[in-house]
């Protein structure tokens, strides 16, 4: 009781009353203190949600301390912990839960599959009003409803002519382009049917880097561009690129999509998002170069900064501010479609660290230091999926983006670190070669990449031999309900014959028994009776059966005769 | 911003370049980078945040050249990265440090790959840093020169942080 007093501070001012003090107080100064209180709860909103004169607090769900203790004790079974604890545990974005994400994921995939099947001529239907392009028939997502906003905006800013031109053109573009995709979409199930795994989303990024050359061709001869300064023509591409990403990308994701065909997909774990599928499709490794980038960088967790020389000072809380930022800029890369947006991030995420650098150094930071910090930031973090967006961006975006500028130089140090992390040896660590064999687990001289192959051998045997168990399994499950189907006929013909012969049998009996009995059964009736009584049944049960039968004085015959009587029944049957 | 007047000629004047800055760590490429851009541009780097990408606007006889300076990690031990970075550059500018016959040696490593992977189309700039340490030479400025014209160098300069000076 006494160390939970003495967390709370208990100042006359704030609002927020001591439970505890309370009871000490006199009474004098309570009502002194009552007076003031109740000047300043004349918010009822801010008052206790037991009246009880004190404020509540919303992380007591609105009581005050006391009441909401008591609450809790009078309340068995409830949530314990204020509101606050339960908000700080709530998972971040970037971690939302996988299970009902994946179910989500699994949804839309789903329902892509169906608006796939539902007709290819249908996919690409009446567009939007905006610019005036046929879009796909799916719902669009919110961003892309921005995205087509600012394109909208960023058309006003043309000159008008030169607009139209450029919407006509797109309009145009776009429509081939559609047609080509679902071209590359038939083909590309065929070679999925014919199991020949070949890489059409390079066609895909073909397709799509052809449309800039002529698209950007266009804008340099086009008498219409001609005047339109150098600056606005690199923004129009900018806008162009953006719009055609951020609305192909559903396409992309229903065209790419198929079915996990690839051996190694059974290795990879269910994608955490449904831009997975577009950047790391089947008929490409990249799920598994991502994967094996994760576990690389798993191995590698013994790393300290420095190992890699890396002058930041992590103990410096503005530095630890940048480098946090910097790498929830790396994660938040997950979230963009356009590869433009996924670019910005990556150069947020070097320019955070660059500024952690800097504190660091206390000077601007060169690529000596840059290089080692962005590896170190990338072990740090560990993402997920940065293969697969190294390599969408590489094929969707205008190349020029990512080949020259300051995002290009980020986008290639970002490859570079990749690359350092997939080949790092022991000499690059400045370490001996045996301390680095064992802190990264290597076995007899296998690196990681012998043992996921190795790995991924033995599960496929397992595989194999757990389909081989089910396969025999469905086959005794087919001869046993075979078996069963047997049996069940057999069962209704039993019970169909035993109901016939029971109602044939209540007919004889009835019609016999509705016939006057038989001259020679009442002749012998009183032998009968003697003979019963010879055989000493006790006269009370011939009496006692009587009553149950209509004629009950013909039921005291002996027992032989009855069986004499009932073998008469059986030969007429 | 150019004025309306040279609207027509403006494309074709502007050319973009990328050098790449490769060196061994320490040599001083960063001190080079930043008096060459702040030199020049003194307001616009004063608060420069890095020194490892540095973009400079220049104009030489009416032309408009944009150059983009990438600095490499100059560590041994990423050396295997350099393909990544000097791929589609139009120069190079390899720096080594006169007081460190290492440093040459790798310099001269450094031309031998570039010629290699990018031919005879890259321009070479071979830069001698840190000559106010004249008294603690190792490589002489004759063996630099030879080596130079030997490559098809077309500069050799001598650079110096604390000097402030070009030869």
């Amino acid at each position: 009781m006494f160390t939970s007093h003495a967390l709370v501070v208990c100042i006359p001012t704030t609002p927020i009353s001591c439970a505890l003090c309370r009871s000490r107080r006199s009474t004098g100064e309570r009502r002194m203190e009552q007076g003031n209180r109740l000047k300043r709860l004349s918010n009822p909103d801010l008052r206790c949600r037991n009246k009880c004169g004190f404020y509540g607090n919303p992380i007591y769900m609105g009581f005050c301390s006391k009441c909401y203790k008591e609450q809790v004790r009078d309340a068995p079974g409830s949530q314990a912990t204020p509101l606050v604890a339960a908000q700080d545990t709530t998972p971040t974005k970037s971690a939302a839960s996988p299970g009902a994400f994946a179910a989500f994921t699994k949804f839309n995939v789903k329902k892509n599959v169906f608006a796939t099947a539902k007709g290819k001529g249908k996919l690409f239907t009446k567009g939007k009003v905006t610019a005036g392009f046929d879009q796909p028939k799916e719902k669009k997502s919110k961003k892309s409803k921005v995205s087509d906003n600012t394109f909208s905006e960023f058309l006003k800013t043309l000159q008008k002519p030169a607009a139209k031109d450029l919407v006509q053109h797109l309009k145009f573009d776009h429509r081939m382009y559609s047609e080509s995709v679902v071209c590359l979409a038939d083909r590309f199930h065929k070679q999925i049917t014919d199991r020949n795994d070949t890489a059409t989303v390079e066609e895909q990024s073909e397709a799509v880097q052809e449309f800039y050359t002529s698209m950007s061709e266009r804008l340099t001869t086009h008498t219409l561009f001609r005047d339109v300064a150098e600056e606005q023509q690199e923004d129009m591409m900018d806008g162009i690129e953006k719009h055609l990403m951020t609305n192909i990308f559903p396409m992309l994701a229903t065209h790419t999509h198929t079915h996990f065909t690839s051996p190694l997909v059974p290795l990879v774990p269910l994608s955490s998002s449904l831009t997975r599928r577009v950047y790391s499709p089947d008929s490409c490794d990249d799920a598994m170069r991502d994967l094996l980038l994760v576990r690389r960088i798993r191995m590698l967790h013994w790393l300290e900064p420095t190992h890699l020389d890396i002058p930041l000072n992590l103990h410096d809380l503005q530095v630890q501010e940048h480098v946090s930022a910097s790498r929830q800029s790396l994660c938040d890369m997950d979230q963009k479609k356009a590869p433009q947006d996924k670019l910005l991030c990556i150069s947020r995420c070097c320019q955070e660290l660059l500024a952690a650098l800097k504190i660091s150094r206390d000077g601007p930071a060169s690529a000596d230091e840059f290089v080692p910090s962005l590896i170190f930031l990338i072990i740090y973090t560990s993402p997920q999926t940065l293969y697969s967006n190294i390599n969408y961006i590489s094929r969707f975006s205008h190349p020029m983006r990512i080949m020259s500028g300051e995002v290009g130089y980020y986008f290639t140090n970002l490859c570079g670190a990749v690359s350092f992390v997939e080949n790092v040896r022991a000499k690059n660590l400045r370490i001996e070669e045996e301390e680095f064999n064992v802190k990264m687990g290597f076995v007899n001289g296998k690196t990681d990449i012998d043992l996921f192959l190795m790995e991924g051998e033995v599960e496929e045997e397992e595989d194999r031999e757990r389909i081989m168990v089910l396969e025999s399994c469905t086959e005794r499950m087919k001869e046993l309900s075979g078996q069963l189907k047997h049996m069940l006929g057999d069962i209704n013909d039993l019970s169909r014959k035993v109901t016939e012969s029971t109602r044939g049998l209540t007919e004889q009996v009835s019609t016999i028994l509705s016939m006057p009995p038989p001259r020679v059964l009442l002749y012998q009736s009183p032998r009968v009776g003697q003979e019963g009584g010879a055989t000493g049944l006790p006269p009370g049960r011939s009496t006692l059966q009587a009553p149950k039968r209509e004629r009950g004085h013909e039921r005291r015959w002996s027992g032989d005769k009855r069986s004499g009587d009932r073998k008469g029944f059986t030969s007429t049957l | 911003m150019a004025s309306p007047s040279d609207a027509v000629g403006r494309r074709q004047a502007t050319v973009k370049a990328k050098v790449v800055l490769l060196g061994e760590g320490a040599v001083g490429k960063t001190s080079l980078v930043l008096r060459y851009s702040e030199n020049r541009f003194n307001d616009k780097h004063e608060q420069t945040l890095q020194a490892s990408f540095v973009e400079k606007r220049l104009n030489i006889g009416g032309k408009r050249i944009q150059l983009a300076i990438w600095d490499t990690a100059g560590q041994e031990r990423y050396h295997a990265l350099g393909p990544i970075y000097y791929r589609d550059s139009q120069g190079a500018i390899i720096v080594y440090d006169i007081t460190d016959e290492d440093s040459f040696h790798k310099a001269r490593n450094w031309i031998k790959e570039l010629k290699r992977m990018l031919g005879d189309k890259v321009t070479l700039c071979i830069v001698g840093n840190k000559i106010d340490l004249d008294r603690q030479r190792t490589v002489t400025e004759r063996d630099a020169l030879e080596y130079a014209e030997s490559v098809g160098s077309q500069t050799l300069l001598h650079f110096s942080q604390a000097e402030q000076g070009n030869h």
